[in-house]
């Protein structure tokens, strides 16, 4: 399981999860086995600025994560997400102890049909 | 005078029709394109760009160390922008619509703003005229506030065009609301009519006075005409389809270039919109 | 059951008279007319609507005189210049329905109610079944609209066994776009060939680009400019998109929307035509 996740700025696990998945200035990339952080790094978000969030997908994407966790996303990103089976979490503080919950199992995923905003109705 | 150039129903030629009233009438008028998901006004007049700049508008910021999870932002977003997941908010950042409501009700403060990017403006000179426009970004979800945004580049002391979006509800409101005077191009198809009377509906909502330029005149029937006759809105113009137009407009050349006939026309019917709008 | 959106970019380029026309081909199938904000498909597909639904996009704020202390706080919070000054009062076009003004209201002066915004129903048309909305003129939140039509569409077309949901989209690459994308098979662009129709067209598949969506592309009036025509069709390869056909310019077209026809109904000469070769093709790849 690799975990990547937007940060506030350069410090990494004690980094605050960023809210606006575009402009995050670094990510970082966690590797575990399911249980415990095997390692984990932190890179810059070259594609910040990139006019809307996608191009920030594919991004952290190259990184080969297999799961996401932020505070906020739009529309492009989610459905990026979506499009390469990359399912998304929320979390909404310091990157490690969003980390510590995913690895419990005691954070739920965000659906982007069901969670979307619209009710389910966006038509996802 | 703020004249705005609408139709309801798209690719009836608003684009066409502003960008050959711009040129008709010259440095004395500017150009505002607000049709910012496509606009194409910029294709046609070819300005030269003067400034760029990247337009964003507010959207929340949660600290999360100050969230104790009480959920008031949700509870107040009008737009489900917000929403608590693990007993935290987590942000649909297309959704918001930048109100301030989550700010003003988080009761620790935990909620400041950030700018998020949703478009781009810029503005130049094409002609020596005053020139701006707005291009949305790929997957934003509303045009609202980057046309509010245009629309507050116009230039004081000049007459003001403004090429409206299609539809007949936010964006098309938006581009038209505080005009002196909206342009309505249609064609006379049923499909033409009935888009028509759906955008004279909205124009007698925000009561903005309009008339109608009839393009492709020849190529309907006479039901819009009767209809107009009926309303009492006066056409001030019927272009006839037109292959040269058509090609010229095909390779991104003006009405204007094509049919510099129209010249005359088109000044003639800024003045009569002028005189009757008293501007 | 395949969904079949129809989109341009470009306002004007011939997707509600395409639709209209897949309609016939399809038939007996569901068509949605997602262009909520200026819905024309029914002008053609004459549906007979049995009843009306309602439907409620989102609330607006109204000031009550008689508690309101003329505090301005509304007018200091408004984000959408909704406030008018002496007396206070709230511009119901400008109004977006954020509540910010009701929730800090100090007099609790302002009330906040659902607005009517439009109606929507699902009836029979000699095609098969019909859903389409009306909204209220200077309404918004079209977005939620043409949502929850594709739901009632797609419900529609479940509960009749049909092959095919025909959707005429909206022009433009905004929310009631994004709306109507999702679950959607294929995505049929009809595009112009011209300079704008090109731009426009652009944007509209950049938009497209992250959806695992197939896109087609129906090139119209295609005779007034052979190498915007080739343009076009070069540029929507770039993007995967299959081509479906080119649709000459026909005056004849016209006679058949006045006549409140579909093309291929009673004429429409070699536009047509063209038309019912692409759907042909576009239901070989779909049911391939």
């Amino acid at each position: 399981m690799k975990i990547g996740i937007t940060l506030n700025d350069e410090q990494g696990m004690k980094s605050e999860v960023c809210a606006h998945f575009g402009q995050c200035s670094h990510f970082l990339i966690v590797e575990t086995d399911g249980k415990q952080v095997t390692g984990s790094r932190v890179v810059t978000n070259t594609a910040v600025h990139g006019g809307g969030g996608c191009t920030a997908v594919t991004e952290i994407l190259k990184y080969g994560i297999t799961h996401v966790i932020a505070g906020g996303m739009g529309m492009g990103a989610q459905n990026k997400f979506a499009a390469a089976n990359v399912p998304i979490f929320g979390y909404c503080g310091k990157a490690e102890d969003a980390v510590k919950e995913l690895l419990a199992s005691s954070l739920g995923g965000i659906d982007p049909c069901k969670d979307h905003g619209h009710d389910g109705n966006c038509g996802h | 005078m703020k004249l705005a150039v609408a139709s309801g129903k798209g690719g009836t030629g608003k684009t066409s029709l502003a960008c050959a009233l711009a040129q008709a009438l010259g440095p004395r008028a500017a150009l505002l394109d607000c049709d910012v998901e496509e606009p194409d006004c910029a294709l046609f007049l070819k300005p030269e760009i003067e400034s760029e700049a990247e337009f964003c508008v507010p959207v929340p910021v949660i600290d999360g160390a100050k969230c104790k999870g009480h959920g008031r932002c949700q509870e107040v977003c009008a737009y489900n922008a917000i929403k608590i997941f693990n007993k935290k908010p987590f942000l649909f950042e297309h959704m918001c619509h930048s109100c301030g409501g989550c700010v003003l009700a988080c009761p620790e403060k935990a909620i400041t703003e950030t700018a998020h990017p949703v478009g781009k403006i810029r503005h130049g000179r094409a002609a020596g005229q005053f020139f701006a426009d707005g291009t949305m970004n790929i997957g934003e979800a509303s045009p609202v506030r980057l046309i509010k945004a245009v629309k507050k580049l116009a230039p004081p002391g000049t007459h003001t065009i403004i090429d409206c979006p299609p539809g007949t509800t936010c964006p098309m409101i938006n581009a038209v609301a505080g005009s002196d005077f909206c342009l309505l191009v249609s064609e006379p198809t049923p499909f033409g009519l009935c888009d028509l009377k759906l955008a004279v509906e909205t124009l007698e909502k925000i009561k903005v006075p309009h008339a109608l330029v009839i393009n492709r005149a020849d190529l309907g029937d006479g039901e819009m005409e009767a209809w107009c006759a009926g309303k009492g809105i006066k056409i001030l113009l019927r272009i006839p389809f037109d292959r040269v137009i058509a090609e010229a407009y095909s390779r991104g050349e003006t009405l204007l270039s094509a049919r510099p006939e129209y010249r005359m026309a088109l000044r003639a019917m800024f003045e009569a919109i002028r005189s009757e709008t008293a501007v | 059951m395949k969904q079949v959106l129809i989109l341009s970019g470009k306002g004007g380029t011939g997707k509600t008279t395409v639709a209209g026309a897949f309609a016939r081909l399809a038939a007996p199938c569901v068509t949605a007319d997602c262009d909520v904000d200026a819905a024309d498909l029914h002008i053609i597909l004459a549906p007979e609507p049995v009843s009306r639904n309602n439907y409620f996009g989102g609330k607006k704020a109204s000031i009550a005189p008689d508690k309101c202390v003329s505090c301005g706080r509304c007018l200091e919070l408004c984000r959408f210049d909704a406030v008018e000054a002496a007396p206070f009062r709230i511009k119901e076009t400008a109004c977006e329905g954020c509540g910010v003004c009701v929730w800090n209201c100090p007099a609790k002066a302002i009330d906040f109610r659902e607005v009517l915004s439009g109606t929507w129903a699902v009836s029979p048309c000699r095609f098969g079944t019909f859903a389409g909305a009306r909204l209220e003129p200077a309404e918004e939140n079209s977005g939620k609209l043409v949502a929850l039509l594709k739901t009632e569409a797609v419900k529609a077309a479940e509960a009749a066994g049909v092959k095919y949901l025909i959707l005429d989209g909206s022009p433009g690459i905004g929310c009631p776009v994004l709306a109507s994308l999702g679950g959607v098979d294929a995505v049929v662009v009809v595009a112009e060939p011209t300079v704008s129709g090109r731009h426009d067209f652009l944007r509209l598949a950049e938009l497209l680009k992250a959806q695992k969506i197939r896109g087609f592309l129906l090139v119209n009036k295609w005779d007034l400019n052979g190498e915007e025509t080739a343009r076009l069709e070069a540029a929507a390869a770039q993007y995967g998109f299959s081509l479906l056909g080119r649709v000459p310019f026909d005056a004849a077209v016209v006679k058949v929307l006045i006549a409140r026809k579909t093309l291929g109904e009673e004429g429409g000469g070699e536009a047509a035509a063209a038309v019912e070769l692409a759907w042909n093709k576009l239901s070989l790849e779909l049911e391939a």
